[in-house]
């Protein structure tokens, strides 16, 4: 398999080598064929939003189930194989090396495509962890982190037998999103197992609210931006035509990013009951980003000026470049929201869908689509099967982010406004919730139309690939290439020293560092760049994270608040696999329209057994954090969650029939009991057998339903999981109730000792 | 500031020639401003300065308090007051909007009943006097779910709640729940005030 001997007599003689390129074309066909599969995920997600009904009263389609199959396939079948497609074309090309192990790239590719399928099981069965984006149950997280090392390892290994010395910058990129993706899976996934595929996870509550945006926008960096732009730095000058706009650009894009990124997760935690100071690092690096974020879009840009007629004929191109301008767009309001003022209007509300949608359909979608479509005729090495179809997929693309993304911002903003709107006396003028989603549906439509031209373009790259691929030729050969055995070393000599006799020395060593000599000597030390990679990560990692895990202020203890029961923690098990944290938050904001309309605000000490915390990131439906003093009525409950439209005339939930026919296992409660136990949560003084004492609150409930209407058939309901989603739901928000703003027990956004405020 | 104009050789970067081009002065400068902003807007923040979210909560809590006095008065839940209050429009619409968010859960937007008793018939559970409904609402009725919103709710509102409710039968609602409890006369008009009643 090896074609050239590491190490080579002279350096000088050009020797040939072959790429090997048959892993490419495997995961250009499985990345679009999960993108399908996702986007249509996606496209029935909007669908339900519109007309609940087509849920079908199927557990494995309702909208919570159905979510995280859209995210994470699309998140690890779509984006993560095109990642790999494009890393293991281009590094071959970059390095002058044939790729280090083509089987060992094999059993990558099945081994990922085995997670996607068994996620794709998995999660439609309601086997989740409930956390946004890190949903896969335990086993798979571990086979997907296999997974990453089998790629990782190929990659450092073809890096090591690399014949051009310095690396390019697209190497830079996938470098960095190489290492700390993992990093931030490991650490974001860290959990006691107590089944197959059931675990708790080892933070609780704000810490792990913490833990998880800290993961959450630092997956959407390194795995959703980082390979997109180490891509570009590619793919557009080899598109083009044209060299680089500028190297210098490129290392401050590069450096800016690594270094702020992992420190603006926390503005996702603005006004939660997560410390403030946590939230306002985050505001503040977020606007930090600002600039570095379009430094790729200018590097991009002023790359493709001066390429105008290769623009005008190459789809390829256009694909790219507007990806771009999506990715700007996108970075541009990025910033924006993550202040605290335009967050409190917009957080929890639809504008945070478009954002995201921005960034995946517009820049993701189109930067794979573009690469995708640069691929096809020199790995299947035959003309692309038609160019017309290129150009339709390419407006079809186009047209259909734009509707999908303009009337999701417009409802986004509608939302945010009506919930706080008050009268002249107070009260929330839309008190009714449903209102306000009933005036958003139309644009609901708008946005389920646009998906759909935007899938249709896909289905076009489907057919047009595979019709390319089916005109191979009968063997492919492998793209011979030549190169010295070790290319001449480009590194110029470092420049002189200015004259710079009357400056004192900190303005010397900003010259020097500013004329950049270091860093091209880093870009033949691999090791030393990703070192470097690794302790600027971990130094805002851990700044962030350890006062958050380990120093208690941060979640001031409520001596009233106590572990769930075991039928409660149940309930909750339920309420996690069916998704509910989708669509429902679990944090009442210190804003007054939140408190009037939900209860008062959410503190973090409520939370401190909240495993996994399910603080949500939207409100489809409303906050529940305070549901079980809102709205204490079993028969409400029970009649709510089997037919959403009979409580609640003009509800978009789904109806959760099944809840009201399978059966509680008690027997597993132990199990789940015992786990909490071993993370530290107090049931030493839990008497007697778990399941038992379920089956005597179960029951108790049962009596509540019977006195609020004696005509209900109460007995039917004995031992359904319905009884145990209840008893969690009533039981939310409880712990303290109506206490004083004046309390000082309870301080919200407390600061971590020294902190006085 | 110098620029290394050497660019790598040809071959290097897979053909890819990359210029040294300095980078804009406009994307210098916004950085340089934004990071100097960000790290003095963090240190800042971390040393305790601005307003805690607490402490915009609650004066926002303190001035939402005076606008409604300001538009409602200061009320308690009497008979008179309540019987008054059914025919003060604004205060009325704005305990739509309350009844909205509070109550339509289980008595229907419209007051028409679904988990809860029609609000909209003569027919009434509990209650045998107006002041009877401000009891319910500050108590709740624990056995039928119906959670107390006293504390969640002030005085004034819970008079004024009491009068919507009360207010409710004079639009009976279309396809409500069937009736529940006893019939009640239509509540009387406050005897000094007998311009008020509905003809």
């Amino acid at each position: 398999m090896t074609a050239v001997p590491a190490a080579e007599a002279d350096p000088t003689s050009r020797r040939r080598f072959a790429c090997d390129d048959r892993l490419v074309g495997r995961f250009m066909l499985a990345a679009i064929l999960w993108g399908l599969l996702g986007l249509l995920a996606g496209l029935y997600l909007a669908l339900e939003l519109v007309v609940p009904a087509l849920n079908l009263d199927l557990p494995a389609i309702t909208f919570g189930r159905l979510r995280p199959v859209h995210t994470n396939v699309l998140i690890f079948g779509f984006a993560g194989n095109a990642f790999f497609a494009a890393v293991y074309y281009s590094i071959q090309r970059l390095l002058e090396a044939r790729l280090f192990s083509g089987r060992l790239g094999g059993l990558h590719f099945w081994l990922w495509q085995l997670v996607i399928v068994a996620a794709a099981v998995t999660l439609p069965l309601g086997f989740t962890q409930g956390r946004e984006y890190g949903e896969l149950a335990w086993p798979l997280d571990v086979a997907l982190a296999v997974a990453w090392l089998l790629f990782a390892v190929n990659v450092f290994a073809t890096i090591a037998r690399r014949r051009v010395k310095r690396l390019y910058v697209a190497l830079w990129f996938y470098l960095a999103a190489i290492i700390v993706f993992f990093l931030l899976y490991i650490v974001a996934s860290l959990a006691l197992p107590f089944g197959a595929l059931r675990s708790y996870p080892l933070y609780s509550g704000a810490g792990e609210a913490a833990v998880q945006w800290w993961y959450g926008f630092g997956m959407v960096i390194f795995l959703l931006t980082f390979p997109f732009l180490g891509m570009m730095y590619y793919f557009l000058p080899k598109a083009a035509g044209r060299p680089l706009f500028s190297y210098r650009l490129a290392i401050v894009h590069f450096w800016s990013l690594v270094i702020l990124a992992l420190w603006g997760g926390a503005h996702h935690l603005l006004h939660t009951a997560a410390p403030a100071w946590l939230g306002a690092i985050g505001m503040a690096f977020s606007v930090m980003l600002w600039m570095p974020s379009l430094a790729g879009v200018v590097n991009g840009l002023l790359t493709v000026r001066g390429a105008g007629e290769r623009i005008v004929a190459e789809p390829v191109l256009w694909f790219l470049i507007t990806a771009l301008v999506f990715y700007g767009i996108s970075a541009f309001g990025g910033p924006f929201i993550s202040i605290a003022s335009v967050n409190a209007l917009i957080h929890y509300t639809d504008w945070t869908i478009a954002h995201v949608h921005l960034g995946v359909l517009g820049f993701v979608g189109f930067m794979i689509f573009g690469v995708l479509y640069w691929l096809a005729p020199r790995v299947f090495q035959t003309d692309l099967f038609s160019r017309r179809m290129t150009v339709m997929h390419f407006w079809l693309a186009a047209i259909g982010a734009l509707m999908y993304v303009f009337p999701i911002y417009a409802a986004g903003l509608l939302e945010g406004l009506m919930w706080r709107a008050t009268d002249e006396g107070g009260n929330l003028v839309h008190g009714r919730w449903l209102e306000v989603t009933e005036l958003v549906a139309p644009l609901y439509w708008v946005r389920a139309a646009g998906g759909a031209v935007y899938i249709l373009g896909a289905v076009l790259l489907l057919v047009n690939l595979l019709l390319t691929r089916l005109r191979r030729p009968a063997s492919l050969k492998e793209e011979m290439r030549e190169a010295p055995a070790q290319m001449e070393d480009d590194v110029p000599p470092p420049p002189p020293e200015k004259d710079l006799e009357n400056v004192v020395g900190i303005a010397r060593t900003i010259d020097r560092i500013a004329r950049l000599h270091w860093h091209q000597l880093w870009e033949r030390r691999p090791l030393r760049m990703a070192r470097a990679i690794i302790i600027v990560i971990a130094l805002a990692s851990l700044i962030q994270l350890l006062p958050m895990l380990l120093i208690d202020s941060n979640a001031p203890v409520i001596e009233a608040v106590e572990p769930y029961t075991p039928l409660e923690l149940a309930g909750r098990d339920i309420y996690v696999a069916e998704g509910c944290y989708s669509c429902h938050s679990q944090m009442v904001r210190p804003m007054r329209h939140e408190t009037e309309r939900f209860g008062s605000y959410s503190r973090a000490g409520e939370f401190i057994y909240d495993r996994p915390f399910q603080w949500g990131s939207r409100r489809i439906g409303p906050d529940l954090h305070r549901i079980g003093q809102r709205n204490p009525s079993v028969l409400w409950h029970v009649t709510h969650l089997r037919r959403p439209t009979e409580t609640s005339e003009g509800s978009i939930m789904p109806a959760f029939p099944w809840l009201l026919e399978e059966k509680i296992d008690y027997e597993a409660m132990q199990s789940a009991v015992a786990a909490m136990s071993a993370l530290g949560v107090p049931y030493d003084e839990l008497s007697g057998d778990a399941g038992e004492i379920a089956r005597e609150q179960g029951r108790a409930i049962i009596e509540r339903l019977r006195d609020e209407d004696e005509t209900y058939p109460a007995a039917d309901l004995e031992d359904r999981k319905i009884i145990a989603l209840v008893a969690y739901v009533l039981r939310l928000g409880t712990d303290i109730s109506n206490v004083e703003p004046e309390d000082d027990g309870l301080l919200i956004g407390a600061l971590p000792e020294g902190g006085a405020r | 500031m110098t620029v290394d104009g050497r660019t790598s050789p040809e071959s290097a970067h897979d053909g890819i020639v990359q210029r040294h081009t300095p980078i804009p002065r406009w994307w210098k400068w916004l950085f340089a401003l934004t990071v100097i902003w960000g790290l003095l807007f963090a240190l800042w923040h971390v040393m305790g300065g601005g307003t805690t979210p607490r402490e915009a909560y609650e004066a926002e809590l303190a001035a939402h308090a005076e606008r409604r006095t300001a538009a409602y008065g200061t009320l308690a839940a009497d008979e008179a007051t309540i019987l008054a209050s059914m025919s003060d429009e604004t205060a009325m619409l704005g305990m739509s909007n309350l009844f909205g968010s509070k109550c339509a859960p289980c008595h229907r937007a419209d007051g028409g009943g679904s988990i809860g008793p029609n609000l909209t018939d003569a027919y009434w559970l509990r209650v045998g006097n107006v002041t009877d409904i401000a009891h319910i609402i500050r108590e709740g009725v624990a056995v039928k779910g119906m959670p107390g919103w006293e504390g969640a709710l002030s005085e004034t509102q819970i008079t004024l709640l009491s009068a919507y409710v009360a207010q409710l039968q004079r639009r009976p609602a279309s396809g409500g729940k069937r009736a529940e409890g006893e019939r009640l006369e239509p509540w009387a008009p406050p005897p000094d005030e007998p311009g008020e009643v509905e003809p």
